[in-house]
Protein backbone atom coordinates (compact mmCIF):
# COMPACT_ATOMS: atom_id res chain seq x y z
CA UNK A 1 0.00 0.00 0.00
CA UNK A 2 3.05 2.73 0.94
CA UNK A 3 4.67 1.67 -2.30
CA UNK A 4 2.16 3.96 -4.30
CA UNK A 5 2.36 6.64 -2.07
CA UNK A 6 6.29 6.93 -2.81
CA UNK A 7 6.32 10.26 -5.10
CA UNK A 8 5.53 12.48 -2.78
CA UNK A 9 7.91 15.12 -4.05
CA UNK A 10 5.19 16.12 -6.12
CA UNK A 11 2.63 18.98 -5.69
CA UNK A 12 -0.27 16.83 -5.69
CA UNK A 13 1.32 15.45 -2.56
CA UNK A 14 1.56 18.32 -0.99
CA UNK A 15 -2.12 19.58 -1.86
CA UNK A 16 -3.54 16.43 -0.25
CA UNK A 17 -1.31 16.94 3.01
CA UNK A 18 -2.79 20.29 3.18
CA UNK A 19 -6.16 19.53 2.86
CA UNK A 20 -5.98 16.55 5.51
CA UNK A 21 -4.25 19.80 7.91
CA UNK A 22 -7.20 21.80 7.13
CA UNK A 23 -10.01 19.58 7.67
CA UNK A 24 -8.17 18.15 10.97
CA UNK A 25 -8.23 22.30 11.70
CA UNK A 26 -11.77 22.68 10.94
CA UNK A 27 -12.54 19.72 12.98
CA UNK A 28 -10.66 21.22 15.83
CA UNK A 29 -12.71 24.52 15.49
CA UNK A 30 -15.87 22.66 15.51
CA UNK A 31 -15.28 20.67 17.99
CA UNK A 32 -14.71 23.50 20.82
CA UNK A 33 -18.45 24.22 19.56
CA UNK A 34 -19.58 20.82 19.91
CA UNK A 35 -18.54 20.29 23.31
CA UNK A 36 -19.17 24.20 24.13
CA UNK A 37 -21.63 25.23 21.83
CA UNK A 38 -24.08 26.66 24.65
CA UNK A 39 -23.37 30.16 23.53
CA UNK A 40 -25.86 32.11 25.54
CA UNK A 41 -24.45 30.54 28.45
CA UNK A 42 -21.93 32.85 28.74
CA UNK A 43 -23.62 36.28 28.51
CA UNK A 44 -26.17 35.38 31.27
CA UNK A 45 -23.63 33.71 33.64
CA UNK A 46 -25.91 30.16 33.34
CA UNK A 47 -25.12 26.87 32.06
CA UNK A 48 -27.02 24.45 29.51
CA UNK A 49 -29.22 21.84 31.23
CA UNK A 50 -30.29 20.30 28.61
CA UNK A 51 -30.56 16.43 28.34
CA UNK A 52 -27.26 16.31 26.45
CA UNK A 53 -25.98 16.93 30.19
CA UNK A 54 -26.52 12.76 30.88
CA UNK A 55 -23.70 11.92 27.99
CA UNK A 56 -19.64 12.16 29.35
CA UNK A 57 -17.88 13.81 26.17
CA UNK A 58 -14.71 12.39 25.45
CA UNK A 59 -12.62 14.92 26.09
CA UNK A 60 -11.79 17.17 29.44
CA UNK A 61 -14.20 19.47 29.48
CA UNK A 62 -16.37 21.09 32.88
CA UNK A 63 -19.79 20.77 32.83
CA UNK A 64 -19.59 23.73 34.93
CA UNK A 65 -18.99 25.78 31.91
CA UNK A 66 -21.97 27.88 31.04
CA UNK A 67 -21.36 26.58 27.51
CA UNK A 68 -20.89 23.15 27.49
CA UNK A 69 -23.59 20.99 26.32
CA UNK A 70 -22.35 17.57 27.72
CA UNK A 71 -20.59 16.22 30.95
CA UNK A 72 -16.97 15.91 31.89
CA UNK A 73 -15.78 12.00 32.07
CA UNK A 74 -13.23 12.98 34.97
CA UNK A 75 -15.82 15.02 36.75
CA UNK A 76 -18.41 13.01 36.04
CA UNK A 77 -16.05 9.71 37.16
CA UNK A 78 -15.06 11.50 40.35
CA UNK A 79 -18.51 12.00 41.31
CA UNK A 80 -19.68 9.07 40.47
CA UNK A 81 -16.84 7.26 42.57
CA UNK A 82 -17.87 9.54 45.59
CA UNK A 83 -21.51 8.98 45.36
CA UNK A 84 -22.09 8.02 49.54
CA UNK A 85 -22.34 4.25 49.56
CA UNK A 86 -20.10 4.14 46.33
CA UNK A 87 -21.22 2.79 43.31
CA UNK A 88 -18.99 1.29 40.41
CA UNK A 89 -18.96 3.74 37.53
CA UNK A 90 -20.53 1.82 35.09
CA UNK A 91 -21.59 4.09 32.74
CA UNK A 92 -19.14 6.61 32.63
CA UNK A 93 -16.05 3.57 32.35
CA UNK A 94 -17.98 2.16 29.85
CA UNK A 95 -18.29 5.56 27.62
CA UNK A 96 -14.60 5.85 28.54
CA UNK A 97 -13.66 2.57 27.66
CA UNK A 98 -15.09 3.06 24.11
CA UNK A 99 -13.56 6.21 23.89
CA UNK A 100 -10.55 4.96 24.22
CA UNK A 101 -10.85 1.57 22.28
CA UNK A 102 -11.51 3.50 19.06
CA UNK A 103 -10.19 7.11 19.28
CA UNK A 104 -7.24 6.71 22.23
CA UNK A 105 -5.75 9.72 22.35
CA UNK A 106 -7.09 10.96 19.30
CA UNK A 107 -9.31 12.68 21.21
CA UNK A 108 -6.06 14.90 22.61
CA UNK A 109 -5.24 16.07 19.41
CA UNK A 110 -7.89 16.27 17.64
CA UNK A 111 -10.88 17.28 19.95
CA UNK A 112 -10.22 18.64 22.81
CA UNK A 113 -10.72 22.40 23.52
CA UNK A 114 -7.99 22.81 26.48
CA UNK A 115 -5.62 21.08 23.85
CA UNK A 116 -6.86 23.93 20.96
CA UNK A 117 -5.93 26.18 23.68
CA UNK A 118 -2.24 25.00 24.35
CA UNK A 119 -1.66 24.50 20.67
CA UNK A 120 -2.89 28.48 20.46
CA UNK A 121 -0.76 29.87 23.32
CA UNK A 122 2.57 27.58 22.11
CA UNK A 123 2.26 29.93 18.80
CA UNK A 124 2.82 32.49 21.12
CA UNK A 125 6.28 32.62 20.66
CA UNK A 126 8.97 29.94 19.25
CA UNK A 127 11.08 30.13 21.96
CA UNK A 128 11.05 27.00 23.70
CA UNK A 129 12.23 25.79 27.16
CA UNK A 130 13.51 22.29 26.63
CA UNK A 131 13.14 19.93 29.54
CA UNK A 132 15.93 17.80 30.22
CA UNK A 133 15.32 14.42 29.28
CA UNK A 134 15.81 12.79 32.77
CA UNK A 135 13.27 14.99 33.99
CA UNK A 136 11.07 15.23 31.24
CA UNK A 137 10.75 11.01 31.60
CA UNK A 138 10.00 11.47 34.74
CA UNK A 139 7.40 14.25 35.02
CA UNK A 140 5.31 12.46 32.35
CA UNK A 141 4.57 9.81 35.13
CA UNK A 142 2.60 13.10 37.40
CA UNK A 143 -0.39 12.30 35.16
CA UNK A 144 -0.98 8.84 36.08
CA UNK A 145 -0.49 9.61 39.60
CA UNK A 146 -2.52 12.63 38.74
CA UNK A 147 -5.55 10.01 38.09
CA UNK A 148 -4.86 8.10 40.46
CA UNK A 149 -4.70 9.66 43.57
CA UNK A 150 -7.02 12.91 42.39
CA UNK A 151 -9.70 11.08 39.89
CA UNK A 152 -10.03 7.83 41.90
CA UNK A 153 -8.66 7.09 45.00
CA UNK A 154 -9.11 10.49 46.99
CA UNK A 155 -12.72 10.41 45.94
CA UNK A 156 -13.78 6.98 45.75
CA UNK A 157 -12.05 6.69 49.50
CA UNK A 158 -11.93 9.88 51.25
CA UNK A 159 -15.04 10.78 53.05
CA UNK A 160 -15.96 13.11 55.88
CA UNK A 161 -18.77 12.05 58.51
CA UNK A 162 -21.26 12.33 56.34
CA UNK A 163 -20.30 9.94 53.71
CA UNK A 164 -19.73 12.66 51.66
CA UNK A 165 -16.72 13.02 49.52
CA UNK A 166 -15.20 15.71 47.49
CA UNK A 167 -13.98 15.61 43.28
CA UNK A 168 -10.58 16.41 44.08
CA UNK A 169 -9.32 17.00 40.87
CA UNK A 170 -12.39 19.18 39.90
CA UNK A 171 -11.61 21.28 42.73
CA UNK A 172 -8.03 21.69 43.57
CA UNK A 173 -6.60 21.23 40.69
CA UNK A 174 -8.52 20.99 37.21
CA UNK A 175 -7.30 24.40 35.37
CA UNK A 176 -10.24 23.39 32.07
CA UNK A 177 -12.52 24.14 35.23
CA UNK A 178 -11.03 27.26 35.95
CA UNK A 179 -10.72 28.68 32.67
CA UNK A 180 -13.66 27.39 31.31
CA UNK A 181 -16.24 27.50 34.20
CA UNK A 182 -14.81 29.18 37.32
CA UNK A 183 -13.60 32.31 35.24
CA UNK A 184 -16.42 32.73 33.17
CA UNK A 185 -18.88 32.31 36.11
CA UNK A 186 -17.26 34.71 38.11
CA UNK A 187 -17.52 37.63 35.23
CA UNK A 188 -20.81 37.20 34.79
CA UNK A 189 -21.83 37.49 38.28
CA UNK A 190 -21.25 39.80 40.69
CA UNK A 191 -22.68 38.05 43.69
CA UNK A 192 -20.32 34.87 42.89
CA UNK A 193 -17.53 36.96 42.98
CA UNK A 194 -17.70 37.95 46.09
CA UNK A 195 -17.88 34.56 47.41
CA UNK A 196 -14.42 33.32 46.00
CA UNK A 197 -11.75 32.84 47.95
CA UNK A 198 -8.45 31.39 48.52
CA UNK A 199 -9.61 28.01 47.31
CA UNK A 200 -10.73 30.07 43.91
CA UNK A 201 -7.26 31.94 43.65
CA UNK A 202 -5.37 28.92 44.38
CA UNK A 203 -7.06 27.68 40.98
CA UNK A 204 -6.57 30.99 39.70
CA UNK A 205 -2.69 30.13 40.36
CA UNK A 206 -2.54 27.05 39.00
CA UNK A 207 -4.41 27.93 35.58
CA UNK A 208 -1.68 31.05 35.03
CA UNK A 209 0.97 28.54 35.92
CA UNK A 210 -0.55 25.94 33.39
CA UNK A 211 -0.83 28.73 30.95
CA UNK A 212 2.77 29.83 31.41
CA UNK A 213 4.39 26.53 30.55
CA UNK A 214 2.18 26.10 27.71
CA UNK A 215 3.75 29.14 25.73
CA UNK A 216 6.99 27.50 26.61
CA UNK A 217 6.37 23.99 26.43
CA UNK A 218 4.14 22.32 23.67
CA UNK A 219 1.38 20.53 25.63
CA UNK A 220 2.42 21.02 28.97
CA UNK A 221 -0.68 20.04 30.52
CA UNK A 222 -1.20 17.02 28.50
CA UNK A 223 2.50 16.10 29.14
CA UNK A 224 2.37 15.97 32.85
CA UNK A 225 -0.35 16.61 34.26
CA UNK A 226 -3.71 15.55 32.26
CA UNK A 227 -5.50 12.96 34.12
CA UNK A 228 -7.79 11.47 30.91
CA UNK A 229 -4.75 12.01 28.51
CA UNK A 230 -3.37 9.46 30.95
CA UNK A 231 -6.02 7.28 30.91
CA UNK A 232 -6.16 7.50 27.36
CA UNK A 233 -2.90 6.22 26.92
CA UNK A 234 -3.10 2.91 28.31
CA UNK A 235 -5.10 2.50 24.90
CA UNK A 236 -2.56 3.62 22.65
CA UNK A 237 -1.49 0.20 21.15
CA UNK A 238 -5.03 -0.92 20.75
CA UNK A 239 -6.99 2.47 20.05
CA UNK A 240 -8.54 2.07 16.37
CA UNK A 241 -6.40 5.38 15.67
CA UNK A 242 -3.13 5.18 15.06
CA UNK A 243 -0.17 6.61 13.29
CA UNK A 244 1.75 4.51 11.44
CA UNK A 245 4.91 4.22 9.96
CA UNK A 246 6.47 3.28 6.67
CA UNK A 247 9.99 2.12 7.35
CA UNK A 248 10.58 0.82 3.94
CA UNK A 249 9.77 4.82 3.10
CA UNK A 250 11.30 6.56 5.56
CA UNK A 251 14.33 8.73 4.87
CA UNK A 252 14.98 8.98 8.17
CA UNK A 253 15.70 12.93 7.80
CA UNK A 254 14.54 13.54 11.09
CA UNK A 255 11.82 15.97 10.57
CA UNK A 256 9.24 14.02 11.97
CA UNK A 257 10.76 14.63 15.53
CA UNK A 258 11.37 18.40 14.83
CA UNK A 259 7.50 18.97 15.08
CA UNK A 260 6.09 16.86 17.41
CA UNK A 261 4.65 18.54 20.37
CA UNK A 262 5.22 15.27 22.40
CA UNK A 263 8.90 15.71 21.99
CA UNK A 264 8.41 12.36 20.68
CA UNK A 265 10.75 10.36 17.47
CA UNK A 266 7.67 9.05 15.15
CA UNK A 267 10.95 6.80 13.57
CA UNK A 268 11.68 5.21 17.06
CA UNK A 269 8.10 5.72 19.24
CA UNK A 270 5.11 5.50 16.84
CA UNK A 271 3.12 3.70 19.07
CA UNK A 272 4.29 5.75 22.36
CA UNK A 273 1.46 6.34 24.88
CA UNK A 274 2.61 9.83 24.57
CA UNK A 275 1.30 10.27 21.30
CA UNK A 276 -1.29 12.55 20.66
CA UNK A 277 -1.98 11.75 17.02
CA UNK A 278 -2.22 15.11 15.98
CA UNK A 279 -0.69 14.48 12.43
CA UNK A 280 2.07 17.24 12.21
CA UNK A 281 4.72 14.48 11.80
CA UNK A 282 2.50 13.16 9.12
CA UNK A 283 2.37 16.32 7.08
CA UNK A 284 5.59 17.47 7.37
CA UNK A 285 7.51 14.04 6.07
CA UNK A 286 8.52 14.24 2.44
CA UNK A 287 8.41 10.77 2.05
CA UNK A 288 4.98 11.09 3.28
CA UNK A 289 6.12 7.94 5.57
CA UNK A 290 4.14 8.70 8.54
CA UNK A 291 0.16 8.55 8.18
CA UNK A 292 -2.57 8.51 10.64
CA UNK A 293 -5.12 4.90 10.40
CA UNK A 294 -8.19 4.31 11.65
CA UNK A 295 -8.58 0.83 11.36
CA UNK A 296 -11.43 -0.15 13.61
CA UNK A 297 -12.23 -3.77 12.26
CA UNK A 298 -9.58 -4.66 9.30
CA UNK A 299 -6.42 -6.03 11.23
CA UNK A 300 -4.33 -5.67 7.60
CA UNK A 301 -3.36 -1.99 7.86
CA UNK A 302 -1.13 -3.36 10.79
CA UNK A 303 1.39 -4.80 8.28
CA UNK A 304 3.42 -2.07 8.28
CA UNK A 305 5.76 -1.66 11.10
CA UNK A 306 4.41 0.16 14.11
CA UNK B 1 5.70 -9.71 18.12
CA UNK B 2 4.82 -11.29 14.58
CA UNK B 3 0.80 -10.86 15.11
CA UNK B 4 1.06 -7.38 16.82
CA UNK B 5 -2.06 -6.37 14.30
CA UNK B 6 -3.89 -9.26 15.48
CA UNK B 7 -3.72 -9.30 18.89
CA UNK B 8 -4.45 -5.33 19.36
CA UNK B 9 -7.52 -5.61 16.85
CA UNK B 10 -8.33 -8.70 19.64
CA UNK B 11 -8.07 -6.34 22.57
CA UNK B 12 -9.65 -3.59 21.05
CA UNK B 13 -12.56 -5.70 20.16
CA UNK B 14 -12.83 -7.11 24.22
CA UNK B 15 -12.57 -3.45 24.85
CA UNK B 16 -15.54 -2.36 22.77
CA UNK B 17 -17.66 -4.92 23.61
CA UNK B 18 -16.63 -4.73 27.71
CA UNK B 19 -17.51 -0.85 27.28
CA UNK B 20 -20.66 -1.20 25.26
CA UNK B 21 -21.47 -4.01 28.30
CA UNK B 22 -20.94 -1.40 31.07
CA UNK B 23 -22.80 1.46 29.17
CA UNK B 24 -25.65 -1.11 29.01
CA UNK B 25 -25.45 -1.94 32.70
CA UNK B 26 -25.49 2.16 33.44
CA UNK B 27 -27.91 2.74 31.59
CA UNK B 28 -30.27 -0.03 33.05
CA UNK B 29 -29.26 1.19 36.57
CA UNK B 30 -30.19 4.77 35.65
CA UNK B 31 -26.75 5.99 36.00
CA UNK B 32 -27.44 8.56 33.30
CA UNK B 33 -29.93 10.27 35.94
CA UNK B 34 -26.57 10.88 38.07
CA UNK B 35 -24.76 12.23 35.76
CA UNK B 36 -27.00 14.49 34.54
CA UNK B 37 -28.17 15.75 37.71
CA UNK B 38 -24.47 16.53 38.56
CA UNK B 39 -23.83 18.12 35.16
CA UNK B 40 -26.61 20.59 35.43
CA UNK B 41 -26.07 21.40 39.00
CA UNK B 42 -22.95 23.24 40.15
CA UNK B 43 -21.68 22.40 43.16
CA UNK B 44 -19.87 25.83 44.20
CA UNK B 45 -17.27 24.00 45.99
CA UNK B 46 -16.82 22.21 42.83
CA UNK B 47 -15.60 24.88 40.80
CA UNK B 48 -13.55 26.25 43.68
CA UNK B 49 -15.94 29.08 44.69
CA UNK B 50 -17.19 28.72 47.98
CA UNK C 1 -9.34 3.82 3.35
CA UNK C 2 -8.38 6.08 0.54
CA UNK C 3 -7.58 10.20 1.43
CA UNK C 4 -10.93 10.97 -0.55
CA UNK C 5 -13.42 8.83 1.55
CA UNK C 6 -11.52 10.28 4.61
CA UNK C 7 -12.14 13.57 4.03
CA UNK C 8 -15.37 12.91 3.39
CA UNK C 9 -16.24 11.39 6.20
CA UNK C 10 -14.59 14.04 8.26
CA UNK C 11 -16.35 16.40 6.90
CA UNK C 12 -19.54 14.86 7.46
CA UNK C 13 -19.03 14.85 10.96
CA UNK C 14 -18.06 18.65 10.53
CA UNK C 15 -21.38 19.55 9.43
CA UNK C 16 -23.17 17.72 11.82
CA UNK C 17 -21.20 18.65 14.61
CA UNK C 18 -22.10 22.60 13.49
CA UNK C 19 -25.30 21.64 13.13
CA UNK C 20 -25.47 20.74 16.75
CA UNK C 21 -24.27 23.87 18.03
CA UNK C 22 -26.45 25.48 16.14
CA UNK C 23 -29.42 23.83 17.13
CA UNK C 24 -28.35 23.90 21.09
CA UNK C 25 -28.45 27.50 20.95
CA UNK C 26 -31.79 27.72 19.81
CA UNK C 27 -33.28 28.02 23.09
CA UNK C 28 -36.82 26.80 23.91
CA UNK C 29 -37.05 23.01 23.37
CA UNK C 30 -33.26 21.86 23.84
CA UNK C 31 -32.98 23.43 27.55
CA UNK C 32 -35.16 21.28 29.09
CA UNK C 33 -34.03 18.34 30.50
CA UNK C 34 -37.07 17.58 32.45
CA UNK C 35 -36.79 13.46 31.36
CA UNK C 36 -34.53 13.43 32.99
CA UNK C 37 -35.51 14.79 36.74
CA UNK C 38 -36.50 11.63 38.47
CA UNK C 39 -38.84 12.40 41.36
CA UNK C 40 -39.31 16.08 40.41
CA UNK C 41 -41.13 17.03 37.64
CA UNK C 42 -41.38 20.13 36.39
CA UNK C 43 -44.63 21.51 34.40
CA UNK C 44 -44.32 20.79 30.63
CA UNK C 45 -44.05 24.15 29.52
CA UNK C 46 -41.42 25.57 32.16
CA UNK C 47 -38.52 28.02 31.31
CA UNK C 48 -36.62 29.06 33.72
CA UNK C 49 -34.50 32.01 32.18
CA UNK C 50 -32.89 33.13 35.29
CA UNK C 51 -28.58 32.16 36.25
CA UNK C 52 -29.87 30.19 38.99
CA UNK C 53 -29.13 33.39 41.57
CA UNK C 54 -32.77 34.65 41.51
CA UNK C 55 -35.96 34.85 39.38
CA UNK C 56 -37.35 31.05 40.92
CA UNK C 57 -40.75 30.66 40.16
CA UNK C 58 -43.31 30.95 42.80
CA UNK C 59 -44.75 27.71 44.60
CA UNK C 60 -48.22 28.10 43.89
CA UNK C 61 -49.93 25.33 42.34
CA UNK C 62 -47.93 21.85 43.07
CA UNK C 63 -47.47 18.37 44.62
CA UNK C 64 -44.86 17.39 46.94
CA UNK C 65 -44.04 13.99 49.21
CA UNK C 66 -41.95 13.64 52.35
CA UNK C 67 -39.29 11.75 52.94
CA UNK C 68 -41.66 10.24 56.37
CA UNK C 69 -43.99 9.45 53.16
CA UNK C 70 -46.70 12.87 53.97
CA UNK C 71 -46.77 15.58 51.86
CA UNK C 72 -46.20 19.17 51.82
CA UNK C 73 -48.87 21.85 49.98
CA UNK C 74 -49.77 25.35 49.18
CA UNK C 75 -51.37 25.55 53.06
CA UNK C 76 -48.74 24.28 54.82
CA UNK C 77 -46.67 27.74 53.16
CA UNK C 78 -49.80 30.01 53.93
CA UNK C 79 -49.77 28.94 57.17
CA UNK C 80 -46.54 30.50 58.13
CA UNK C 81 -45.05 34.20 57.68
CA UNK C 82 -42.18 32.52 55.47
CA UNK C 83 -41.26 29.09 54.79
CA UNK C 84 -37.38 28.04 54.71
CA UNK C 85 -36.82 25.42 51.40
CA UNK C 86 -32.84 24.09 52.23
CA UNK C 87 -32.30 22.28 48.54
CA UNK C 88 -29.23 19.91 48.66
CA UNK C 89 -28.64 17.02 46.75
CA UNK C 90 -26.25 13.84 48.67
CA UNK C 91 -23.56 14.17 46.57
CA UNK C 92 -23.11 17.66 47.43
CA UNK C 93 -20.30 18.40 49.95
CA UNK C 94 -21.14 21.86 51.20
CA UNK C 95 -24.67 20.59 51.53
CA UNK C 96 -24.07 17.95 54.36
CA UNK C 97 -21.30 20.29 55.63
CA UNK C 98 -23.53 22.91 56.42
CA UNK C 99 -26.50 20.37 57.76
CA UNK C 100 -26.04 20.42 61.18
CA UNK C 101 -25.80 23.86 61.76
CA UNK C 102 -28.91 24.08 59.52
CA UNK C 103 -31.14 21.46 61.63
CA UNK C 104 -29.71 23.64 65.18
CA UNK C 105 -30.98 26.61 63.46
CA UNK C 106 -34.43 25.24 62.78
CA UNK C 107 -34.54 24.11 66.18
CA UNK C 108 -34.45 27.60 67.27
CA UNK C 109 -37.08 29.01 64.42
CA UNK C 110 -40.60 30.65 66.29
CA UNK C 111 -43.99 29.05 65.78
CA UNK C 112 -44.72 31.82 62.39
CA UNK C 113 -41.55 30.57 60.60
CA UNK C 114 -41.68 26.77 58.67
CA UNK C 115 -38.22 25.39 57.30
CA UNK C 116 -38.01 22.35 55.77
CA UNK C 117 -35.63 20.86 53.37
CA UNK C 118 -35.42 19.40 49.37
CA UNK C 119 -33.03 16.79 48.23
CA UNK C 120 -32.80 17.15 44.67
CA UNK C 121 -31.71 14.20 43.84
CA UNK C 122 -34.36 11.74 45.04
CA UNK C 123 -32.69 8.72 44.89
CA UNK C 124 -34.25 5.37 44.51
CA UNK C 125 -32.95 4.94 48.00
CA UNK C 126 -34.46 7.39 50.81
CA UNK C 127 -32.84 5.47 53.62
CA UNK C 128 -29.55 7.53 51.90
CA UNK C 129 -31.19 10.63 52.42
CA UNK C 130 -32.67 10.38 55.84
CA UNK C 131 -29.02 8.62 57.27
CA UNK C 132 -27.53 12.09 55.68
CA UNK C 133 -30.24 14.26 57.79
CA UNK C 134 -30.20 11.58 61.04
CA UNK C 135 -26.36 12.09 61.13
CA UNK C 136 -27.18 16.24 61.03
CA UNK C 137 -29.37 15.83 63.92
CA UNK C 138 -31.98 17.00 61.63
CA UNK C 139 -35.95 16.21 62.79
CA UNK C 140 -37.65 18.31 60.35
CA UNK C 141 -39.66 17.80 57.08
CA UNK C 142 -37.59 16.79 54.24
CA UNK C 143 -39.40 17.13 50.43
CA UNK C 144 -38.01 14.22 48.04
CA UNK C 145 -40.46 14.29 44.83
CA UNK C 146 -43.10 16.72 43.37
CA UNK C 147 -44.51 18.05 40.65
CA UNK C 148 -45.80 21.76 39.24
CA UNK C 149 -44.20 24.51 40.33
CA UNK C 150 -42.00 22.31 43.50
CA UNK C 151 -40.62 20.35 39.72
CA UNK C 152 -40.05 23.80 38.64
CA UNK C 153 -38.39 25.44 41.30
CA UNK C 154 -35.80 22.32 41.80
CA UNK C 155 -35.11 22.87 37.73
CA UNK C 156 -34.42 26.59 38.52
CA UNK C 157 -32.04 25.50 41.08
CA UNK C 158 -28.20 25.37 39.28
CA UNK C 159 -25.98 26.00 42.47
CA UNK C 160 -26.21 23.13 45.43
CA UNK C 161 -27.09 24.28 48.01
CA UNK C 162 -29.79 27.22 47.18
CA UNK C 163 -32.17 28.13 50.06
CA UNK C 164 -35.18 29.57 49.29
CA UNK C 165 -37.15 31.90 51.51
CA UNK C 166 -40.68 31.23 50.35
CA UNK C 167 -43.53 34.00 51.85
CA UNK C 168 -47.02 32.76 52.88
CA UNK C 169 -48.44 33.19 49.09
CA UNK C 170 -45.58 31.34 47.87
CA UNK C 171 -43.78 33.94 46.18
CA UNK C 172 -39.95 33.31 46.42
CA UNK C 173 -39.07 36.75 48.74
CA UNK C 174 -35.38 35.98 48.85
CA UNK C 175 -32.75 33.51 48.51
CA UNK C 176 -29.34 32.14 49.47
CA UNK C 177 -27.05 30.88 46.78
CA UNK C 178 -24.02 28.73 48.44
CA UNK C 179 -23.15 27.95 51.76
CA UNK C 180 -21.38 30.59 54.21
CA UNK C 181 -18.31 28.29 55.38
CA UNK C 182 -19.05 30.02 59.07
CA UNK C 183 -21.68 30.93 61.53
CA UNK C 184 -24.50 28.82 60.04
CA UNK C 185 -26.99 30.65 61.43
CA UNK C 186 -26.34 33.92 61.52
CA UNK C 187 -26.20 34.25 57.69
CA UNK C 188 -29.18 32.32 57.64
CA UNK C 189 -30.80 34.75 59.85
CA UNK C 190 -29.86 37.59 58.40
CA UNK C 191 -31.59 36.05 54.77
CA UNK C 192 -34.57 35.26 57.04
CA UNK C 193 -35.20 38.71 57.99
CA UNK C 194 -34.41 40.55 54.83
CA UNK C 195 -37.06 38.56 53.71
CA UNK C 196 -39.14 38.98 56.49
CA UNK C 197 -38.48 43.29 55.88
CA UNK C 198 -39.23 42.52 52.18
CA UNK C 199 -42.71 41.42 53.13
CA UNK C 200 -43.23 44.43 55.26
CA UNK C 201 -43.19 42.10 58.72
CA UNK C 202 -40.95 42.44 61.56
CA UNK C 203 -37.29 40.73 61.89
CA UNK C 204 -37.00 38.14 64.44
CA UNK C 205 -33.85 37.56 66.79
CA UNK C 206 -32.63 34.33 67.88
CA UNK C 207 -31.33 33.36 70.91
CA UNK C 208 -27.54 32.68 70.69
CA UNK C 209 -27.53 33.51 67.34
CA UNK C 210 -25.21 36.59 66.04
CA UNK C 211 -26.53 37.76 63.12
CA UNK C 212 -24.70 38.51 60.21
CA UNK C 213 -24.51 41.49 58.02
CA UNK C 214 -25.49 40.79 54.56
CA UNK C 215 -25.92 44.30 53.11
CA UNK C 216 -22.76 45.96 53.79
Amino acid sequence: MSGMHRDRLNGNGIRREKQRRTVRNVIRIASLFLFNGYLTGFRNGRIFTGRTKSVCVPVLNCYSCPGALGACPIGSLQAALGTSGGRFPFYVLGTLMLFGAVLGRLTCGLLCPFGLIQDLLAKITSKRITVPKKTDRLLRYLKYAVLALFVIILPAFFRDDFGSSVPWFCKYICPAGTLEGGIPLTLADRALREMTGPLFWWKVLLLAAVIAGSVFIERFFCRYLCPLGAFYSLFSRVSAARMKIDSSACISCGKCGSVCPMALDPVRQISSAECILCGRCADICPAEAVSLRFSLFSVNALREKD
Amino acid sequence: MDNTGRTAALIRAVLIITGAILITIGILGKEYVSVFNKAVRICLECIGIG
Amino acid sequence: MSVRRTVSILLIITAVIALCTMYSCRGKGTEDGSGLQEGFIPDQDFRYSGNGRGGFPSLESFTAETLEGGSFTADDLSAKDITIINVWATWCGPCLNEMPGLAAFSELLPDNIGFLTLCADAPDDPWKTSDILKKAGYTGMTVISGTGDIGNLVSSVLYLPTTVFVDNSGRVADSLVGSPNRNIAGYYLAYLNRALMSCGLERISLPGVEEENIDG
